[in-house]
C-alpha cells in the first residue's frame, strides 16, 4: 500500500499562494523599478557625503548657490525631507508604471495578476532575511574593522541588506535568478570596497568612485546592485515573454 | 499501544467540504496571495482545464467565496476572480484546522 506523505500533503495550499506571490517578481519588471531606486537613493547618499565631509570644498547640487551658503545642519535635515518626499513619488510613480507595463508586456502571456500593494509574504522569508543579514553584516564589518581600519558600515548595510533580501526571496519563492543576483551583488560590492586605493586617511572619498578607508562608499554598493537588477530584470521579462513562467 | 496514543481527529468532519477538494482548493490558496486574478493566471498557476477551473469557480461564487467579473479588454472578454471576505475567512478557517490535524498526526 502507498504511504501518503502528509508532509507535501500540508504544504500543497501553500505551494499554489507562493506561486501567485512569485508572479509579483517573475517578470522582471519590479527588479527594474528597484534599480532606478537605487540608483537615486545612491546619489542621494553621495550628496548627502559631500554635506557631512570636512572640509567642505564644494557644495554639491541643489545646495550651490550663488555665493550663499546655508549651515550643514539645515541641509542634511532638509536633504532628509527631501529623501522622504522623494521615497513617496517614486513609489507611488513605480506602482502605476510597473501596472500598467504588467498589463501590456506580461499579461497577454500569462495572465493578469493584482498584488496588493503591502504583499503578505511568508513568516518564513522574513527570519531567513534577519537571519542572514544580521549574520552576514557582523561578519563583515569586523573583517573590514580588520582590513581597513574601520566598518565601513552603511555600505556593508546596504549591501547585506539587498543580498539578503534577494537570497530569502529566491529561497522562498524558487527565483533562481534572485540567489545569482544575492550572491554576485555581495561580492562585487566587497570586492569593491576593499579597493581603499585612491582615497586616503587624511583626505577621505573626493568622489562616489574612491571609498574611503573608514566609512567605503555606500553610493558604490547602491550602483552595484542597481545594475544587477537591470540585468535581473531583462532575464525575468524574456524568460515570462518566451513563456516560460513558472520555470524552475 | 495505549488508546490515548491515537491522534484527536473528531475535526475532520468539522472540514469545510467545498474547499477541501482539491480543484477548489488550489483556486482559493492562488487567490488568497493575490487581490484578483484572471482566467488565464489561474489556469497556469493551478494547472486545472479550462472546463474544471470555470465550473469549480462557479461553485465557490455560489457560496460566496469568490467574486467573479466579466469585462472586456479592447475587444477580448476577460474574466476576472477575487477572493470575498468570507472566502478569505473560510479558507483561513480551512487552513488552520488542516493544519492543525496534520500537526496531531505528526506530519
Amino acid at each position: 500500500m502507498e504511504r501518503v506523505d502528509w508532509r507535501k500533503v500540508a504544504v500543497a495550499p501553500e505551494e499554489y499562494t507562493r506561486r501567485t506571490v512569485r508572479a509579483f517578481w517573475e517578470d522582471g519588471l519590479w527588479d527594474f523599478a528597484t534599480g532606478g531606486a537605487l540608483l537615486l537613493m545612491g546619489w542621494w547618499l553621495d550628496v548627502l557625503r559631500q554635506l557631512m565631509s570636512f572640509p567642505i570644498w564644494t557644495w554639491p547640487w541643489p545646495f550651490r548657490g550663488p555665493g550663499q551658503h546655508f549651515d550643514t545642519s539645515w541641509q542634511v535635515s532638509a536633504w532628509s525631507l527631501a529623501a522622504v518626499v522623494g521615497t513617496a513619488v517614486y513609489a507611488w510613480l513605480a506602482w502605476r508604471v510597473v501596472l500598467w507595463l504588467k498589463e501590456r508586456w506580461v499579461a497577454p502571456h500569462i495572465g493578469s495578476v493584482r498584488h496588493p500593494f503591502f504583499l503578505r509574504l511568508e513568516p518564513r522569508f522574513l527570519f531567513t532575511y534577519l537571519g542572514l543579514d544580521l549574520a552576514s553584516l557582523a561578519l563583515l564589518s569586523l573583517l573590514f574593522d580588520w582590513l581597513k581600519g574601520g566598518p565601513h558600515f552603511l555600505s556593508l548595510t546596504i549591501a547585506t541588506a539587498f543580498s539578503a533580501a534577494y537570497l530569502a526571496l529566491g529561497h522562498t519563492y524558487r527565483l533562481p535568478r534572485y540567489v545569482v543576483l544575492s550572491v554576485l551583488g555581495l561580492l562585487s560590492s566587497v570586492a569593491l570596497e576593499l579597493n581603499t586605493y585612491p582615497a586616503s586617511y587624511q583626505r577621505g572619498a573626493m568622489s562616489a568612485w574612491e571609498v574611503d578607508p573608514f566609512a567605503g562608499s555606500p553610493a558604490l554598493a547602491c550602483l552595484t546592485f542597481a545594475v544587477l537588477l537591470v540585468g535581473s530584470g531583462v532575464v525575468g521579462l524574456l524568460s515570462v515573454r518566451r513563456g516560460e513562467y513558472g520555470a524552475e | 499501544m495505549a488508546q490515548n496514543s491515537y491522534p484527536d481527529l473528531s475535526d475532520l468532519t468539522e472540514v469545510d467540504r467545498l474547499i477541501h477538494e482539491p480543484a477548489r482548493m488550489a483556486i482559493m490558496a492562488a487567490l488568497i496571495g493575490c487581490d484578483s486574478a484572471d482566467f488565464r493566471f489561474l489556469l497556469n498557476v493551478t494547472g486545472l482545464t479550462k472546463g474544471n477551473l470555470s465550473a469549480h469557480a462557479s461553485k465557490l461564487e455560489e457560496a460566496g467565496y469568490l467574486q467573479i467579473r466579466k469585462s472586456f479588454r479592447g475587444k477580448v472578454p476577460q474574466t476576472t476572480y477575487s477572493l470575498t471576505r468570507s472566502g478569505r475567512a473560510a479558507f483561513g478557517a480551512y487552513r488552520a484546522k488542516l493544519k492543525a490535524m496534520l500537526g496531531a498526526l505528526g506530519g
